[in-house]
């Protein structure tokens, strides 16, 4: 890394937050400072300004530089201060900078933290953060009935498929979770639509992003990038809505070449063709968490509900906090395999917005707030009064 | 002719002979008695008679090394110590244990005596004419016969917790006394102070339950949930050194070598390859119940119960089926 | 003040061990390797002392090709130089030789402190620190997990890890050689494009055998492998529990602790 690019990357940053006004609208909408002891530093605009001081004053360096690194790593990147920041004043792209920073104390060798090394490392050997090894990616599959595996092709080299399935690195290596993919490929099944998973899929680099790994990141990007187009995609289906972050904000250009859908939306497109019918109506009490990286981040919002309405109807309820206003899971921007202060669990705060709402069942449609949250449920002692289920699972079971 | 020797190191700290000399000392008896050899042992100090008085019940001739110089071990002055002693008795075998002594030791004094040496062995065979020390690599995934360079004194090391101990006495006992001359040496290493081994709230040892996870359970995200299983059980959690050297749980918890020695009732290791440093620190636990995907972990070799599977898997139901019947 | 480091790769064990057809080598062609992990800190320990007293720092290692990996990442590292002492990776070498080819190299360079790992990840032998600082006749601590101090007068205060909890405090003169305990610091992460840069920057020094002024023939090895084999798991007490799933794993257990009378 040239020096030269620390000092550019610096100057744009010092530019960009420079325009804050400290008008600190942006501490109501961020779950980090909701979330520990509520000190100025803990929220975008102290986040900001404490890289602004770091840049000017040079404290790059040593001990404090090490402080610096606790805090911006604590960021979950959702991105509520953003949308805050250019509804109400200048709009500054708040969380980009605090991942432009998470670069440079990178390439300094001061990031990341010391638990995200080992996933970085991982990511490098194994092309997923678990370190779980890559031939091993696609054994989920012999978990799966067979009848299941009719419709899917496991693109290994030259066979081609239009739709692709892009399972991600937690569908495929957390067996805790297999009944997401489990779910989706018998909602596929119903619809008789004939798709393929990438035998060589590797991860979609959103956490080597997020960490400030560009360099991983874009040699992850080119590895699937590639796999993607030699299978002649034209479309390809996500599980992880950070998967499809990364392939609608990040890969360069593939959004041009490629339909990039979430699950939910593109069962939301056959729901309203009329190809999946509903037929068992859920009568339980549910409510959605909004994933930011689906919601916040790319505005898909009515997709997920136009499904649960049609499941659960008036047994839908909203939390308080909803769609834009969403309350983060805590477990994006590298933070769920990361130790960060959490003074009232992010998770359990979201569960009891759910209980609120007389809520029986959380929907999520992310991997990982689907971990959270249910990490959430336990350890505020709820498990008897609400669970946590994934879109998907309700979807499969109203067919 | 002269049998050929076997020359024992005992090593020795605050006035008490470590276990593992024992060990050492066993391994040698063994070994005589298939191999028509001798047995001597040589202990390095500075007036610890007592000491001496002891390890000569087990071993005739006992050599004492004496010196103010030797007062506390130090690589350099043990060198030179030793090798006085090795070119007066021209052992075939000089055997000391594998320990943080042992592992600065063996290397530099084969080095300097230009001998070869095999360090960490967990068996010691002649063969052909060759010493053949049997060694573990890769964590014990893999075991190697290193074979020394035909020599008239080999070095080896042996790991701690393998041999048995020595235990008979013996009717005549004989102490050699050696003195040391240090005169023309200058010594660049000093010895400063013992550190005893912290204080601590958490006290593992005490526990009757011990659940302990390996670098295999992930992350440290999943380490509630083995917590939430030592809970339920009435134990305590506890983890090998990579786990503390990442700083998923402190030190106090470490089991092994450089850490603490358990013996609960019940050990369950989960995610835990078994290298034999941690080995060490829990293989005396009474009931040791190994959980880990890969068939081959060494751990599996000294459970008493093994599941090869999904340590998650595993542990889920468990929780759930303890607190049934706890509440039942 | 001059540090050297010494660091190799080791290869990475993840599933299947393969041996190669003389049976005396893992056949590592379809490894991955990475560096030694006690050489990461020994690497990091020099860096720092650099970073706060001010120092030169220079990896070397003997290995193949592939091991021009390892030094690079050291460069990246901000190590100030690094050096290959060329072997072919099928010919044998001993820890004695290897530790000799780096006394051949070292020996005439200015040097304070020689950091190495306590030990390879695959061998465990830790053995090549000892034989350097006795061919090099300078002081050597192993198991180190703390500097104390490091004094003007040239004398640096260790701390190094016994067992069962204990540790020791020593004041060894410089230059000395320590080999490094892990924990004793945080490795620090090397960006993928920092590896990628170094290249165009900086470069490695390469060193053939040949170059080195050491008597070969006289160069045989003190020890060598006989065979390896693959261990059975051995246990004559050991009893596997039954279950196709975890939970009747689970079940299963509880049922054998219960008849034990554990439970």
């Amino acid at each position: 890394m040239e020096d030269q690019n620390i000092e550019d990357s610096e100057a744009q940053i010092l530019d960009m937050v420079s325009r804050c006004r400290n008008c600190n609208y942006c501490y109501s909408d961020c779950p980090l400072f909701e979330s520990t002891r509520g000190l100025p530093a803990q929220g975008p605009s102290g986040l900001t300004t404490a890289i602004y001081y770091a840049i000017r004053w040079n404290l790059l360096e040593g001990k404090d530089a090490e402080d610096l690194r606790d805090l911006l790593y604590s960021c979950t990147t959702c991105g509520s201060c953003e949308l805050r920041c250019k509804k109400s004043a200048t709009g500054i792209p708040i969380v980009e900078m605090i991942e432009a920073s998470r670069r440079i104390l990178l390439e300094k060798m001061i990031g990341p933290l010391p638990e995200q090394v080992k996933v970085l490392e991982a990511l490098e050997m194994e092309g997923n953060p678990y370190g779980e090894p890559e031939e091993k990616r696609t054994n989920w599959l012999e978990e799966i009935d067979e009848n299941l595996l009719e419709q899917v092709k496991v693109i290994k080299g030259e066979e081609q498929v239009e739709t692709m399935l892009f399972v991600g690195c937690t569908a495929s290596y957390e067996r805790d979770l297999l009944d997401i993919p489990r779910s989706i490929m018998k909602i596929m099944n119903h619809l008789d639509t004939n798709y393929g998973i990438l035998k060589q899929e590797k991860c979609c680099g959103d956490p080597a992003l997020r960490i400030g790994e560009a360099g991983l990141f874009e040699q992850l990007m080119e590895f699937n990038t590639e796999n993607l187009k030699n299978a002649g995609a034209k479309r390809v289906v996500t599980i992880s809505p950070h998967c499809y972050n990364s392939f609608k904000k990040e890969y360069h250009n593939l959004k041009d070449e490629l339909e990039i859908k979430h699950y939910t939306e593109f069962f939301a497109d056959q729901l309203e063709a009329g190809n999946l019918v509903i037929k068992k109506r859920l009568h339980s009490n549910i409510t959605y968490q909004d994933p930011c990286y689906l919601g916040k981040k790319n505005g898909v919002y009515e997709a997920p509900r136009q499904i649960l309405e049609e499941i659960a109807g008036d047994h839908f309820i909203e939390m308080e906090r909803n769609r834009a206003d969403s309350l983060c899971c805590g477990g994006g921007g590298g933070r769920i395999y990361a130790e960060v202060e959490e003074i009232k669990r992010l998770s359990e705060i979201r569960v009891q917005e759910a209980l609120d709402v007389g809520a029986e069942i959380i929907v999520t449609a992310c991997p990982w707030c689907y971990i959270q949250l249910t990490d959430g449920v336990k350890t505020s002692g709820n498990e008897n009064k609400i669970e946590v289920k994934d879109l998907s699972e309700l979807l499969a079971g109203s067919l | 002719m002269q049998k050929g020797l076997i020359l024992n190191l005992i090593e020795h700290r605050n006035d008490s002979i470590r276990d593992v000399s024992w060990e050492t000392l066993g391994a040698a008896k063994k070994l005589c008695s298939q191999a028509d050899l001798e047995m001597a042992a040589v202990v390095l100090g500075y007036d610890c008679d007592d000491l001496v008085t002891r390890v000569s019940a087990h071993v005739n001739p006992l050599y004492y090394l004496q010196s103010e110089q030797l007062k506390y071990y130090i690589c350099d002055r043990y060198c030179i110590a030793l090798e006085t002693l090795i070119k007066e008795v021209k052992p075939m075998i000089m055997l000391l244990p594998h320990t943080a002594q042992g592992m600065e030791l063996g290397a530099t004094l084969a080095a300097r005596l230009k001998i070869p040496y095999l360090p960490d062995c967990i068996d010691l065979l002649f063969r052909e004419g060759y010493w053949v020390g049997i060694r573990e690599i890769f964590t014990g995934k893999v075991k190697g016969e290193f074979q020394a360079a035909r020599s008239n004194t080999v070095i080896v090391s042996l790991r701690p917790g393998i041999f048995k101990s020595i235990s008979q006495k013996i009717k005549e006992k004989k102490i050699l006394k050696r003195s040391v001359d240090f005169k023309t040496s200058i010594f660049l290493t000093e010895f400063l102070n013992l550190v005893e081994p912290e204080k601590t709230d958490i006290d593992i040892t005490k526990y009757d339950v011990i659940v302990s996870v390996g670098r295999g359970i992930g992350d440290k995200e999943k380490i509630p949930l083995f917590e939430e299983l030592a809970d339920v059980l009435g134990g305590t959690l506890a983890a090998t050194r990579p786990v503390i050297d990442i700083g998923w749980l402190p030190k106090e918890r470490q089991v092994g070598q450089s850490g603490k020695t358990v013996k609960p009732k019940l050990y369950f290791a989960f995610g835990i390859s078994g290298a034999y440093q941690h080995i060490l620190g829990m293989k005396n636990a009474h009931t040791i119940i190994a959980i880990n995907k890969d068939p081959r972990a060494p751990i599996f070799n000294v459970a008493d119960f093994g599941i090869v599977g999904d340590i998650f898997e595993v542990t889920k139901p468990l929780i759930e089926k303890v607190k049934l019947r706890a509440s039942a | 003040m001059d540090i050297i480091v010494c660091i190799r790769q080791t290869p990475m064990l993840i599933d299947e061990i393969k041996f190669t057809a003389d049976e005396k080598s893992v056949d590592a062609a379809n490894l991955k390797r990475h560096i030694n992990e006690w050489d990461l800190y020994a690497l990091e320990l020099a860096l720092r002392i650099k970073a706060k007293d001010g120092a030169k720092v220079t990896a070397i290692s003997v290995g193949d090709t592939g091991a021009e990996e390892a030094l690079y990442y050291c460069l990246a590292a901000e190590a100030d130089e690094a050096i290959l002492i060329e072997r072919e990776e099928a010919k044998y070498l001993d820890n004695w030789m290897i530790a000799k080819l780096i006394y051949a190299v070292i020996s005439v360079r200015p040097y304070d402190l020689i950091l190495t790992g306590l030990q390879g990840e695959d061998d465990g032998c830790a053995e090549v620190g000892g034989i350097l600082a006795q061919l090099l006749k300078i002081p050597q601590s192993a198991v180190v997990i703390e500097i104390k101090s490091l004094s003007k007068d040239g004398s640096i205060v260790i701390q190094r890890e016994l067992e069962d909890g204990f540790s020791d405090i020593r004041r060894v003169k410089m230059p000395a050689l320590l080999t490094i305990q892990t924990g004793i610091n945080q490795p620090r992460y090397v960006s993928s494009m920092r590896r990628r840069a170094i290249k165009t920057k900086s470069k490695i020094t390469r060193i053939p055998l040949s170059d080195l002024s050491l008597d070969f023939s006289n160069f045989h090895p003190r020890k060598s492998i006989r065979r390896l084999i693959l261990p059975e798991i051995s246990s004559s007490k050991l009893e596997y529990i039954k279950g196709s799933t975890g939970t009747e794993q689970a079940e299963n257990l509880i049922g054998k602790l219960t008849e034990k009378g554990l439970f």
